[in-house]
């Protein structure tokens, strides 16, 4: 069992760790550079393999790999003849996809992870009579409701091949050989799993699954149906939502990164006497107290420029402000993630159009963030979407009066420490910007509170603690019942 | 709200929008009486009308071919033109191998630049495309000039011929940059001068040499420059291309078999003729038809893409065939046509082994439009193998035939005529399942 073991865990990360920035990126490196007795492997879901690692590699985790989904070397080609047992699980694996209930899904994934290692899962479905099979699934698949199945567009055959195209891509981490560890765990519950599947499955390697955002519930946000076709959405959000799932089925433990999550994963199917939350936390030492005199004036916001953190929403709010209170500032700290160019483009329209001028300025990337979090004594997150994130613990670690959207596991971080507004609400983000601005007392009542709440739920050291836990009691257990 | 619940595919992405529209539970239980944003978002489900919205953003509707493509045809096939007037002008002497190599190598660099161009604006890289061009521009120049050392210094030709071959192929490489970049009537006017000059030079031979390099010269300078202003650009960390390394390399390859090939055929062309006036004249029609070639692949290429809405394979299997078909007959018809006005021009119609040389010709150009064609649907390895079989037997028919005492000329001839007859077979028989492959075309 778990074959030749040479780390102790193997995580699974998608589109962040060690390639990119973020909030995943930051707890990965948190948990591999503080769990240093614990040998770690990193299999990165990755788009092309080309990306650069921007993370510093640790003594503990010299073994990083890169799974692509969208190299052309992988590209099959599509075979003229198909096994009728091939085509077989192909037919189950599309009709469950697109809704046939009638289907074990931890089998229909078996049989597509054997495919796939026998090296006849990317040909097979781009053949010929895989085609036939996803025109004739998308032709009797049905909406789910009742009413307004009229409007259902029939499929074409650009329909079927971009299903197909799109499902053998995401199918690609399937095929790759699983990295002999303890433990897997995943940092979200997306296309890593399919590469849990694989280790469990081929070495019985017990599986930890933490989601510090929902995967799925992002797939629904990020799949808007102005964008993707009816066709292609219901394929992919299908084999999302089985894939999920089949993750919880699969997973030993789930710890979600907050509450918020947890009540979405029951939602889900999830077995709650699986879940332990397991939030987030931060070196408060680090961040406590802010050095230099920070200005009252000023309002800091702190994040990626990124159509998720809703920057347009705090400028409205600050024009606003501004309105009343002219004296007051807004600071942007945070840089541009390569395909964000043009909602960073459409802010400064709106900056320039709201006449902003330079009483809001974008700093960009700062070298030091407590500098960013030390120049104003509220910290504004209008997100409209998150986990549980690093922005708002750091601001409360730093004695920062937060202003920030009920989103995710946001309301968990804050609680009492800090006030709470409904995305997008310009108007209450304003209406409670300008009360703090005016009330200096219960900003620093507010700071001081929601330091001593992060000191006493959100340390970095408590969150490691948890998951070294864990990870001690998964491997026993696994050992055990080898 | 309703409109995306009508388009909604699954409850919970109904409550994924309203969470984001700030509907919590604890929103679901004060303001609306529900237990949580799911029983909402459940009700909405069962009560909305199923209204899929129309997608803003579909697939790009690719543009078929126009007369705009005869257009592109007189800058793909420019260098010959200026080659044949810098021959006649120049001073110093330009062996037919010097050339063969700068094409073929120009023709390389060119199918590696048009793939990863497209590979990358496929993945919406700007930047890592513009980077990547900047480097194949940046390349050329010392590449050429490597390949072509050799045989300068065997010949004797002297340092201006190895420099015209360099140029020769950088500005392959730079006006196909503009091309990409849609840049055609930058492209266009940056050789002005060199055509004007060189179609005087070509039929009334009395411009001093100096004007016709100049002109050259100033076409050349021109495009490069144009192309380099383009895609000036850093290149982004981590586009290494080490993973893709196998692809590109497919594709130099592919180039300089294309180029080899063409080369091939005018080389085998002495061995059946010797007036001169005729040898120059054989790759007339290929490069008078690349316009057309442009113009048939872009149109089979959108027919083929608008087939993608039909709702049967077997209807899209058959019209993209008939497609295809149409494009390879259409552009058949205009290279025979141009041949045949040649062979007229030039007195070869009463010669049987001058008309061999423009036969070899027609045999190339649907060879070239089938091979373009399976590149363009991603099939550059049937493509490949095609003209893998075609060199295999031709080299063994050249080296059977001088072994059976041919002349040398005439086994060079066989050799020719044999690889491109099995390279054409080859294509023929495989290029039906990949251009009707609906998989090819998206």
């Amino acid at each position: 069992m778990q074959g030749d073991a040479h780390v102790d865990v193997c995580l699974l990360t998608e589109g962040t760790y060690p390639h990119h920035e973020g909030g995943v990126s930051v707890w990965c490196d948190q948990l591999v550079r503080g769990l240093s007795d614990t040998e770690f492997a990193v299999d990165a879901i990755t788009t092309t393999g080309n990306e650069p690692e921007i993370w510093p590699v640790h003594p503990n985790n010299p073994m990083r790999r890169s799974v692509p989904l969208w190299r052309m070397l992988d590209e099959p080609r599509a075979t003229s003849r198909v096994p009728a047992e091939v085509l077989r699980d192909i037919d189950r694996a599309l009709d469950h996809f697109l809704g046939g209930a009638a289907h074990d899904s931890m089998e229909v994934f078996r049989s597509l992870h054997r495919l796939a290692r026998d090296g006849h899962l990317g040909s097979a479905l781009l053949s010929r009579p895989s085609m036939e099979l996803m025109l004739g699934h998308l032709g009797r698949h049905t909406v789910g409701r009742m009413i307004g199945t009229q409007y259902l567009p029939p499929p074409s055959v650009g329909d079927a091949v971009a299903c197909l195209r799109t499902l053998e891509h995401l199918l690609r981490p399937l095929a790759a050989p699983p990295t002999p560890a303890r433990l897997t765990h995943s940092a979200a519950n997306g296309l890593g799993v399919l590469l849990a599947m694989s280790s469990a499955w081929e070495l019985g390697t017990p599986f930890l699954l933490t989601e510090h955002g929902m995967y799925l519930r992002e797939r629904f946000l990020a799949s808007n149906p102005t964008v993707m076709a009816h066709h292609e959405r219901v394929l992919v959000l299908g084999f999302l939502e089985r894939l999920t799932t089949v993750a919880y089925e699969l997973a030993t433990v789930i710890a979600p990164g907050s509450d918020f999550n947890r009540r979405w994963e029951i939602q889900c199917g999830a077995d709650s006497s699986k879940i332990r939350t397991i939030h987030n936390g931060v070196d408060h030492q680090d961040f406590w107290p802010t050095s230099g005199p920070s200005d009252p004036d000023t309002i800091v916001w702190i994040g990626r420029l990124d159509p998720l953190k809703d920057v347009k929403t705090m400028l409205r709010a600050f024009s606003s402000i501004l309105a009343l209170r002219p004296a007051t500032r807004l600071r942007i700290f945070g840089g541009t993630q390569r395909g964000n160019e043009q909602y960073v483009r459409e802010c400064l329209s709106l900056h320039s159009q709201l006449g902003l001028g330079d009483r809001a300025v974008f700093e960009g990337r700062v070298p030091s963030v407590h500098d960013a979090y030390g120049a104003g004594r509220i910290v504004v997150s209008t997100s409209i979407s998150e986990g549980f994130p690093y922005t708002v613990l750091e601001a409360m670690a730093s004695g920062r009066a937060v202003v920030a959207t009920d989103v995710g596991g946001v309301a968990e971080a804050v609680g009492d420490a800090g006030v709470m507004v409904a995305p997008g609400d310009t108007k209450a983000i304003a209406a409670v910007c300008l009360q703090l601005l005016g009330n200096p007392a219960r900003v620093a009542g507010l700071g001081k509170a929601a330091r001593e709440r992060v000191a006493e739920q959100f340390t970095l050291d408590l969150c490691l603690q948890r998951y070294r836990s864990l990870y001690a009691e998964l491997m026993d257990r696994a050992e055990v019942n080898a | 709200m309703v409109e995306l619940a009508g388009a909604a595919v699954d409850p919970r992405e109904i409550a994924a929008q309203l969470e984001v529209t700030g509907v919590s539970d604890r929103v679901a239980r004060d303001d609306y009486g529900r237990a949580s944003v799911f029983v909402i978002a459940d009700e909405l489900w069962r009560s909305t009308p199923f209204a899929p919205l129309e997608v803003r953003a579909g697939r790009v509707s690719l543009v078929p071919g126009g007369p705009t493509d005869l257009v592109r045809g007189l800058v793909y096939g420019a260098p010959a033109l200026l080659l044949f007037a810098l021959q006649r002008a120049s001073t110093w002497p330009m062996t037919p191998l010097l050339l063969a190599l700068a094409v073929t190598w120009g023709w390389g660099l060119g199918q590696v630049t048009a793939n990863l161009a497209y590979e990358l604006r496929g993945r919406c890289d700007t930047v890592g495309e513009l980077a990547v061009l900047s480097r194949l521009l940046m390349l050329t120049p010392p590449t050429t000039l490597l390949v072509v050392a050799v045989p300068t210094w065997w010949s004797h030709t002297g340092l201006g011929a190895g420099i015209a071959a360099m140029c020769l192929a950088t500005f392959m490489v730079a006006s196909a940059i503009l091309v990409l970049r849609d840049r055609l009537t930058l492209a266009v006017a940056c050789l002005v001068p060199a055509l004007v000059v060189s179609a005087v030079e070509v039929t009334h031979p009395s411009l001093e040499p100096s004007l016709v390099v100049g002109a050259v010269a100033v076409s050349s300078g021109a495009t490069v420059l144009s192309a380099w202003s383009l895609v000036r650009e850093r290149m982004p960390q981590g586009m290494a291309f080490t993973t893709e390394l196998r692809r590109v390399v497919r594709h130099f390859v592919h180039g300089l078999v294309c180029g080899a090939a063409l080369a091939a055929v005018v080389f085998a062309s002495s061995g059946l003729v010797h007036r001169s006036g005729v040898r120059g004249v054989v790759s007339v029609p290929i490069v008078l038809s690349l316009g057309v070639m442009e113009w048939q692949l872009r149109s089979f290429r959108a027919g083929a893409s608008s087939a993608l809405a039909l709702h049967r394979l077997e209807h899209f299997e058959q019209l993209t065939w008939h497609l295809f078909r149409r494009s390879l007959g259409r552009y058949l018809a205009v290279v025979f046509g141009i041949s045949v006005v040649l062979a007229v021009a030039v007195g070869s119609f009463h010669r049987p082994r001058e008309l061999a040389v423009f036969a070899l010709t027609m045999l190339l150009g649907p060879i070239y439009l089938t091979d373009l064609t399976l590149v363009s649907v991603s099939r550059v390895d049937i493509a490949l193998r095609g003209w893998m079989r075609g060199m295999a037997v031709g080299v063994a028919a050249g080296l059977f035939a001088l072994l059976a005492g041919v002349a040398s000329s005439m086994a060079g001839v066989v050799a020719v005529a044999s690889g491109l007859t099995v390279c054409a077979l080859s294509l023929g028989v495989a290029v039906r399942p990949a251009v009707v492959a609906a998989v090819n075309h998206y």
